[in-house]
């Protein structure tokens, strides 16, 4: 963020929203899981649809990995628009995650 | 402005007074730390001092069992026992089993040393009998424990200590072994020939001598006694020892807990490769039952630690401090019901994505391209993303590592030890937490006495003066890019950071401090844009102090003023490093840090395994450990981690020392 403001790189800044949520969310539902964040227990997630799907760890590191390859390159060539880029990154971020969940999780 | 700044000033000299005044003031209440450190004997076990209690002369095995679908023979001679044979396409399982009645007085001889080797392609299993007093004969072995059901591997070496394997099988202590038994089997539709030899079957007895000088041991053991049994209310959530060892080179050591027959690794790997550089070393220890094989004496009661020699020898080994930190038992969260799980959940959802996302697009919508911006936003920013982070304090936090904050405040203010302070997290950072959980200290001392959710370990006020100093640096975060850019693109650039769901999401959730040692970082850049090089360095080195990732700005910095001949600001930049050798244990700690980074040391503990890293789930990826010795850990560890969430707990505390590194 603070690069983005000094290189003026609006693309690069208006992802980290993108990537934070994104990351966020992954984060909470397949590192620890989120009951564990409300109980400190591990047993049965709450939200078994999402949080039970396999391979959590993997659709959480590949989606990470992707988000900052897009991060690296936007802070490259980050000055393009940025209500633009918000929108495609956006778009591209909960699709990738949708065809993780799916693909891969088996949702 | 000047006013505030002097009121910010004005409380952070209070709580800095607080911390120091208060050490050891507050009445313990929530914490037990058990100074074991005086009352602990150490004891070796020779590498050679064994006695041979039982050696196999290889006669007298019979086939027991035999699937139809098998056919086998016994080899017998002085040398080995040898098991041969061949296996048909079945439907099931299918194996072959040798037993020999024997005598074996396994309380004198508790440690079973075997060498054999197995073809590839089929399971062996090693499994005992005993005898009631009536004759009756029952198992001491149990389905999937350690010694059953093990893929053959060729040449094997196995060492264990029957005995500890007997009480987890029965619950109860075993002197005596009746029958031997070695099963070969193969998985359903499997067609193999096999072989099995048995080249040494042998029950031992190790001394434990007192720990006097130096010799060559495959174990030390530290006696504690029993110290700190604190109660049925308390739980041991960790021990800590700083020991120093010295150690044939490339030794790899483990260290396990050992309370009345009952054996504990812990939830942090506490293995590591000894090296000459690295003599001193701090474990913490988490202790997690284990159900698997352990491989020396069991001292018969109290508690011990017990370092053992994986391969290699201990020469020597002195302890430097040895303390156990207890915390109050939690409730069960059986008790909560699915739908209080669900509006938890749905909370939770709100305030971490919904209200701080929309927050953060609608100042965009309203302000990117707005030049000059009044404070009404900046301060409406603020309190959205206080308030989202205020109301989910209450309800979430990471068990694992608030327990290690807990126990870091509550150790320093109830017993004035800093012994709860446990790496890799640096001792500066610790202090940095204390500075704020002060006041709290101050209420407990008035006598205020605060609310226990369920299932949690802070109370709910307690929970946000831990949390103040993350929380703290993310507001500093939120200030500095209002600073570094001014208007309405600066309050988005800030609001995208402070309502951001995965900087909310690390300081409250997590409490964690990464903003922390971002802020200085980024208040360096600030500076230095400015020319104010000392104070960028004083920033930075800071940063250093919390996570080795500050000195990495701090170092190009040098450089930069180097190569621009500014010879005075050299000197001054590097005076600035005089700051970390101020509190030894600091210093002591960045050292191991930077030697476990750098790949000089191998330690699971202060080498952060890349479990969610693509390297560490991708075994295609394994050939990058060439590049460095730890990532190997990564695998290692996510292997462990299918099995296990334990597991997975400990690996996620370790990912936060790789975050750190």
């Amino acid at each position: 963020m603070v690069y983005a403001a000094l290189k003026e790189k609006d693309g690069l800044g208006v992802f980290g929203l993108v990537f934070g949520t994104s990351t966020a969310f992954l984060m909470m539902s397949y590192t620890v899981g989120s009951r564990y964040l409300l109980t400190g227990d591990s047993g049965y997630p709450v939200v078994p649809l999402l949080e039970s799907l396999g391979y959590g760890v993997q659709i959480f590191a590949l989606s990470v990995t992707a988000s900052t390859m897009i991060l690296l390159l936007l802070m490259w060539r980050g000055r393009g628009r940025a209500d633009r880029t918000l929108a495609l990154t956006s778009i591209f971020t909960i699709a990738l995650n949708l065809g993780l969940l799916v693909g891969l999780g088996g949702l | 402005m000047k006013r505030a700044k002097i009121a910010i000033l004005a409380l952070f000299v209070l709580a800095l007074v607080l911390t120091v005044g208060l050490r050891g003031v507050v009445n313990p209440q929530t914490i037990r730390v058990v100074d074991a450190k005086s009352a602990s004997i150490s004891y070796g076990e020779s590498d050679t001092g064994s006695t041979v209690g039982y050696q196999e002369n290889f006669t007298g095995w019979y086939i027991g069992y035999e699937s139809q679908n098998v056919t086998s023979h016994i080899i017998s001679s002085s040398e080995a026992l040898t098991i041969k044979g061949g296996f048909r396409p079945t439907n099931g399982f299918s194996s072959v089993a040798v037993f020999k009645r024997v005598d074996i007085a396994l309380g004198s001889f508790p440690i079973l040393a075997v060498r054999l080797n197995a073809s590839s392609g089929v399971g062996y299993g090693l499994r005992f009998y005993s005898k009631y007093t009536n004759g009756t004969t029952y198992n001491v072995w149990w389905e999937g424990s350690p010694l059953d059901h093990r893929p053959s591997k060729g040449v094997e070496t196995i060492r264990a200590n029957v005995m500890y394997q007997a009480l987890l099988a029965t619950g109860h202590s075993v002197d005596l072994l009746a029958y031997l038994e070695v099963y070969i089997e193969a998985a359903p539709n499997t067609a193999v020939n096999f072989a099995l030899s048995i080249g040494s079957y042998e029950f031992l007895s190790d001394a434990l001598t007192p720990l006097t000088s130096n010799g060559e041991f495959r174990a030390v053991y530290v006696d504690m006694g029993t110290p700190g049994q604190a109660g049925e209310s308390w739980r041991l959530d960790k021990l800590h020892l700083g020991v120093t060892v010295t150690a044939s080179p490339g030794t790899i050591l483990e260290m396990f807990f050992v309370q009345e027959s009952r054996v504990y690794s812990s939830l942090s790997p506490s293995t590591y490769v000894y090296n000459s550089l690295n003599q001193y070393n701090e474990f913490t220890f988490y202790p997690s039952e284990i159900l698997s094989t352990f491989s020396e004496t069991l001292l018969s009661s109290g508690s011990s630690v017990v370092l053992i020699a994986k391969t290699g020898v201990i020469q020597s080994l002195s302890i430097n401090s040895l303390n156990l930190i207890f915390l109050p038992n939690l409730e069960s969260s059986n008790a909560i019901s699915a739908q209080t799980f669900a509006a938890y959940y749905a909370y939770l959802l709100t305030f971490l994505f919904s209200i701080p996302v929309a927050a953060a697009l609608l100042t965009f919508w309203r302000f990117f391209r707005r030049e000059p911006i009044g404070k009404a936003p900046i301060a409406a920013v603020a309190a959205v993303g206080l308030l989202c982070r205020i109301a989910i304090m209450p309800i979430v936090a990471h068990r694992f590592d608030m327990d290690v904050l807990l126990s870091s405040a509550r150790s320093w203010f109830q017993y004035g030890s800093p012994s709860g302070s446990i790496g890799p997290t640096l001792p500066f950072t610790f202090f940095l937490y204390w500075v704020p959980y002060s006041f709290y200290a101050l209420l407990q001392i008035v006598g205020f006495h605060d609310v226990f959710l369920p299932t949690h370990q802070e109370g709910i006020v307690e929970g946000a003066f831990i949390r103040m100093f993350p929380l703290a640096a993310d507001v500093l975060v939120f200030i500095v890019l209002l600073n570094v850019r001014k208007g309405g693109k600066g309050l988005v650039w800030a609001s995208f950071y402070l309502l951001n769901p995965l900087a909310i999401y690390i300081s409250t959730v997590w409490g964690q401090y990464d903003a922390a040692s971002v802020a200085l970082i980024a208040l360096g850049v600030f500076w230095l844009m400015r020319g104010k090089t000392g104070r960028a360095g004083i920033a930075f080195v800071f940063s250093g102090m919390l996570q080795l990732l500050g000195f990495i700005p701090y170092t190009l910095t040098l450089l930069r003023t180097a190569v621009e001949k500014k010879y005075y600001s050299v000197l001054g930049l590097a005076a600035v490093l005089l700051l970390v050798v101020v509190y030894w244990p600091e210093m002591l700690l960045l050292y191991l840090l930077v030697l476990a980074a750098s790949g000089l040391t191998e330690t699971l503990v202060l080498s952060g395994p890349g479990l969610y890293t693509l390297v560490g789930n991708l075994p295609s990826l394994s050939f990058l450990s060439v590049f460095h010795r730890d990532s190997r850990h990564s695998l290692l560890c996510k292997g462990q981690d299918d099995a296990c969430f334990d597991r997975r707990l400990c690996c996620t505390k370790l990912c936060r020392s790789s975050l750190i590194l």
